[in-house]
């Protein structure tokens, strides 16, 4: 069967590693509805302006928005499979970097909106034995998507899903595609003491799947390892990233073209790089897309970013310079 | 087999690694603690460490020990670890029955024994027969099944535990035709 998709654009930064150009792409699509199922979030339908089928996508998936000025990264809410449009869920944050505000203010149904290919970083295990998935207030938007598959695949799934009264979004898909497998809270001890119950009555082989607040993703972790839980059954997603502090001023080393640059507090990786005329390809510049992950040769990092792995960030050979930083005085060194 | 540390076999199951004697971190709500062979005192001190955790313990031969780790793991839910104290060989088995009930790699831990027999599983790709033979990577083994001389290879199925043996010298063997059926 062959259906048209929509095409990507690629997107050519001059300038850059040539590496970059024909990876790097983006779609047009139109806005064709915008709903608002609770108050303070906004759900985005968007599709192709000629009709035609999008790239699918792992259940899970988040779309890289050009938001205005400002480009941030949202969970498509749908389960991937063929899919016609992309839905997304926006809550907006009065104190964030401005994407959301921008999403709610001034997008309206017909406007064209860019984004990036769907990115994958929280799906499902296709051999686990079960899901249970914890989501906490606009958290949810990854847990409608893994819900979606798990009713079309038939795979066994639960989910626990606490918000605060009257701002539960999606309440209705969690109720039609989770049936009795899923409980919600508004009152967080009773979700707290359902949570450590439901941890330790989970048969082998179910993983576990975290989104919410920073807060609450760090408490789910915390009691998963407190009931026996290890570290390859725990999968989460920070939506967002918090505030993140100044940071200790450190020094870069250019290894290839031998220059040193000073970065100080408050002064990002990426932006003191940028002033010595070195340019890094960039989207989010907030940790979570990847697209400035640079490689990196010498010293120790303090890893910020939510895109590199565990594994990647032990290996202390790549760094995501638009969050990530170095401890007070020492030296990193980049071949660039 | 310099390419045996990025092969399929496991550190504990290569000839000449150190056996692990330090007891693994206690981060699991139950415990299963398999022996098989004189490993009596290892499972005695992981025991004493995990004193007031729930811990079962399991011994007897390969077998009867897999039966009833099969068993215990059919019931079990999340946050069970499952600690091997036997020979590789033995140690592969049980681990495969643990990966195929769904554990994960950081829910088992093994103990290697060295006075042990040392017996393993060899599978012949080519007549299918596993052989239970006291060898190990780069031995050479007659298949029970076919008779071919099986070179015991550094890849070990995760699913059966069973190492990979092909026949040693199939380039420069002299042509001999597979035996005939002959009907009496």
């Amino acid at each position: 069967m062959s259906t048209p998709v929509a095409e990507t654009a690629a997107v050519v930064e001059s300038g850059t590693g040539s590496s970059r150009t024909d990876r790097a792409t983006t779609l047009e699509l139109v806005v064709t509805a915008i709903d608002v199922p609770a108050e303070g979030i906004r759900s985005i339908t968007l599709a192709d302006p000629a009709g035609r089928v999008l790239p699918g996508f792992v259940p899970g998936s988040h779309l890289v928005v050009h938001a205005g000025p400002h480009t941030n990264a949202y969970s498509l809410t749908g389960d991937g499979t063929h899919p016609t449009h992309y839905s997304i869920s926006v809550l907006r944050v009065e104190d964030g970097n401005g994407g959301s505000r921008w999403l709610h203010d001034e997008l309206a149904v017909g406007d064209t909106l860019t984004v990036g290919l769907p990115r994958s970083a929280f799906a499902p295990i296709a051999r686990a034995r079960k899901h249970l998935l914890i989501a906490g207030g606009i958290g949810i938007t990854p847990m409608v998507s893994h819900l979606r598959a798990a009713a079309r695949w038939r795979r066994d799934v639960q989910i626990l899903y606490t918000f605060r009264e009257n701002a539960g979004a999606h309440l209705q898909d969690v109720a039609e595609l989770a049936g009795g497998d899923a409980e919600l809270f508004t009152e967080q001890d009773a979700f707290v003491a359902r949570l450590g119950e439901a941890l330790r009555e989970q048969p082998i082989g179910t993983h576990l799947y975290v989104c919410g607040p920073a807060g609450m993703i760090d408490a789910v972790i915390d009691a998963a390892h407190e009931a026996g839980w290890p570290d390859s059954r725990i999968h989460f997603e920070r939506f967002g990233i918090d505030a993140l502090d100044a940071g200790d001023p450190f020094r870069v080393r250019l290894t290839a073209s031998g220059r040193t640059v000073d970065v100080p507090s408050g002064t990002s990786m990426l932006e003191a790089l940028e002033e010595h005329g070195i340019e890094i390809p960039n989207l989010c510049r907030q940790g979570v897309c990847g697209e400035c992950r640079i490689p990196l040769s010498g010293g120790s990092p303090i890893h910020r970013d939510l895109y590199l792995s565990a594994e990647e960030k032990d290996a202390g050979d790549a760094i995501m310079p638009c969050v990530s930083r170095a401890g007070e005085g020492c030296t990193l060194e980049v071949p660039l | 087999m310099s390419q045996i540390t990025y092969s399929s076999v496991p550190a504990w199951a290569r000839p000449g690694d150190l056996a692990e004697t330090t007891t693994p971190a206690p981060t699991g709500s139950a415990y299963l603690l398999v022996g098989v062979g004189s490993v009596d005192e290892v499972l005695d001190r992981w025991e004493s460490d995990l004193a007031p955790r729930a811990t079962t313990r399991i011994t007897g031969d390969v077998d009867s020990a897999g039966d009833a780790l099969a068993e215990a793991l059919s019931s079990a839910t999340v946050g069970v670890r499952v600690w091997i104290a036997a020979d590789a060989g033995a140690a592969l088995q049980l681990r495969a029955i643990a990966l195929a009930a769904g554990l994960e790699d950081d829910e088992i831990d093994v103990l290697v024994a060295p006075e042990t027999t040392g017996e393993i599983d060899v599978f012949c790709v080519h007549c299918r027969a596993v052989n239970r033979v006291r060898a190990q990577v780069d031995d050479v083994v007659a298949c029970a099944g076919c008779g071919r001389d099986l070179l015991v290879y550094h890849h070990v199925s995760r699913r059966t535990g069973q190492y990979l043996g092909f026949q040693v010298d199939a380039e420069t063997a002299p042509f001999e035709p597979a035996p005939q059926e002959v009907e009496a």
